[in-house]
């Protein structure tokens, strides 16, 4: 079923709208979910909770694009579970070694200033991935918002693993100049 | 909240089409590239002139028969033409190149063969004819710089990393570097390393601009008596030997798999050569390519004890550009018979004076590899029996027909052998 036949589904309030969902976007969800986790009932959980999200915010949303739409709830949700689960200092998943790389790109002078704003900072990004070449931008959005692991993404876009590395380490160092030149990392 | 996560929050909120652009297709396949959208040019103009080469661990002359025009390389994937719309960002990678020195090409197995008479030309390349893809991923050589073939890519930090890196795999601790610039006019352009030279406590290390690494031990490693790297063991021993060195330096080479690949060879005065090679295996990577780039050898002094590792992977320094379909073997063998090669020898020196089935020994795909190749493409590698041989020896020269298919190709002309 097409995207716009699935919202229309939810602004009619039928609830075949998160049958529909679920059947084109459950992989999808799971994927990004259980590489933030790194376990499948909590993955299962939050793909649950991801549908919720959605009936609930459609309407009065309506999405252009269903499919990041979906992705950027469940991640959040990921997130926001994984946060819980280093508090408590459970969980596994990728999102240590994630913040280990992307730390090479805040790290600045003195590590107890703040960043500003986030509004400032979503700007910045985006300047930045507006930059890349497509195929540069698909590998950092692998990485960094779909938690992608090194392996899978050489598997993808038939690169070597030292490849993808290599490539990763020099667009964080490109966002970290950016960062810098924008006086965004204090 | 630390600064690294308020940066991954921020990716949770950036546009969404470049949350889009990554497909989560189930059974993706990637789209052929297609001649009529973006395309990439390569431009070659041939003289009749010999171009020597470094390659990787040696020195090869090739000439370049008659005038090339181009070889259309094909376009961006088809779905990232969809994805790509609007998007005046994208890396333009046309290449149209004049040079009046021509092409030259490496390939990773190079070399004219002799071998004892009666002897089958054997390799592990995983090829098999009845099973050749519809197309293989093409690359764009990231460290090309000219066709003198000086490879610059890295950054003196990341060379750096790179010999440290391969330090720590052989336990020893780097003291000293220094490093080397492309020239320009006689004159070093810091920035474009092409080389580091590191020393350390047990050996001195290279890592070149493409990412090729050789390790020269100070004192070489001894080696078990029934593992020396001599060149009057059989094949069999051979293996053994890398299987050996294999298990001690597997960490260097990053592969999930390293597989022995020797073999033996004669020079024109008939003495014996053991070749102890290896070739990297992912599980995820597609098996020709790995063959071709991923590769390791291991070089004995006098002794036969281990003097030097020799070890890279092209695809460190290369970018994907896309899928290129090729053609069968079949019609690789009419391009041959039509002039349509590279080689170090020309026809008139086959056996017979003319490319026949008789004097084709044998035929492999492989990917051109070497600094010199702006991209490495498929091709198919003729093994044909030439003059040179004795009355205990056959010698074969290795003939390469470009294996896209005709719509990549434009213009191909005629090959005129040297001094025509």
């Amino acid at each position: 079923m097409e995207d716009k036949q699935i919202i229309e589904l939810y602004w009619n309030r039928l609830e075949t709208a998160i049958e529909e969902t679920s059947r084109k976007y459950s992989r999808f969800c799971f994927y990004i979910a259980n590489h933030i986790l790194g376990n499948k009932e909590d993955s299962d959980e939050c793909v649950n909770d991801t549908y919720l999200h959605i009936w609930n915010a459609i309407p009065p949303h309506r999405p252009i694009s269903l499919k990041a739409f979906i992705g950027k709830i469940t991640r959040n949700l990921a997130l926001h579970k994984w946060e819980n689960y280093n508090a408590k200092k459970r969980g596994e998943g990728a999102v240590p070694m994630v913040l280990e790389e992307l730390h090479e790109c805040v790290s600045g002078r003195n590590d107890t200033e703040d960043i500003v704003d986030q509004l400032v900072l979503t700007d910045a990004l985006n300047v930045f991935l507006g930059d890349l070449n497509l195929q540069h931008r698909k590998l950092f959005m692998e990485r960094y918002f779909y938690f992608s692991s090194i392996k899978e993404i050489a598997s993808k876009y038939n690169m070597s693993e030292s490849n993808v590395k290599m490539t990763l380490s020099r667009l964080r160092q490109k966002l970290k100049e950016l960062l810098e030149k924008e006086g965004i990392i204090l | 909240m630390r600064k690294e996560e308020k940066l991954l929050k921020a990716f949770s909120d950036v546009k969404e089409e470049y949350i889009d652009e990554v497909s989560f297709e189930e059974n993706e396949q990637p789209q052929i590239a297609n001649k009529t959208k973006k395309t990439y040019w390569v431009r070659w103009v041939g003289l009749a002139a010999s171009i020597a080469l470094l390659v990787f661990g040696g020195m090869h002359f090739m000439r370049v028969f008659g005038p090339f025009d181009r070889f259309d390389l094909g376009t961006e994937v088809a779905e990232e033409e969809n994805a790509n719309k609007g998007n005046e960002n994208e890396e333009n990678i046309v290449v149209d190149i004049e040079r009046d020195k021509g092409f030259s090409v490496v390939t990773s197995s190079s070399e004219d063969i002799t071998v004892n008479k009666g002897t089958e030309l054997i390799s592990k390349n995983p090829w098999n004819k009845d099973a050749t893809s519809l197309s293989y991923p093409l690359y764009k050589n990231m460290a090309y710089v000219s066709a003198a073939g000086i490879p610059a890519y890295f950054s003196e930090v990341e060379l750096l990393t790179m010999a440290e890196d391969a330090a720590e795999k052989l336990g020893a601790t780097l003291t000293d570097w220094e490093y080397s610039y492309v020239e320009e006019n006689g004159v070093e352009k810091l920035g474009d390393p092409y080389l580091i030279r590191a020393d350390s406590d047990i050996a001195t290390i290279e890592v070149w601009g493409n990412g090729d690494i050789k390790i020269f031990f100070y004192e070489s490693v001894p080696l078990p008596n029934e593992y020396l790297l001599t060149d009057d063991k059989d094949i069999i021993d051979a293996e053994a030997a890398t299987n050996y060195l294999i298990e001690e330096y597997k960490d260097l080479l990053d592969a999930e798999t390293l597989v022995p690949d020797c073999y033996l060879s004669y020079d024109l005065q008939g003495n014996r050569t053991i070749h102890y090679r290896v070739y990297g295996q992912s599980l995820s990577g597609n098996p020709l390519a790995d063959y071709c780039f991923s590769r390791m050898s291991f070089v004995g002094d006098e002794n036969g004890n281990l003097s030097m590792i020799l070890y890279s992977d092209a695809r460190r320094a290369a970018s994907y550009v896309g899928e290129g379909l090729v053609v069968t073997e079949e019609v690789a063998r009419n391009r041959l018979y039509e002039g349509m090669y590279y080689g170090i020898q020309s026809e008139e020196f086959t056996i017979g004076g003319r490319f026949s089935d008789e004097n084709i020994a044998k035929v492999e795909l492989i990917y051109m590899t070497g600094s010199v190749c702006e991209y490495f493409l498929p091709y198919y590698c003729f093994y044909v029996e030439t003059e040179g041989g004795s009355e205990t020896t056959t010698c074969y020269s290795a003939f390469y027909v470009p294996a896209l298919t005709d719509e990549y190709l434009d213009n191909f002309p005629e090959v005129n052998p040297i001094g025509n």
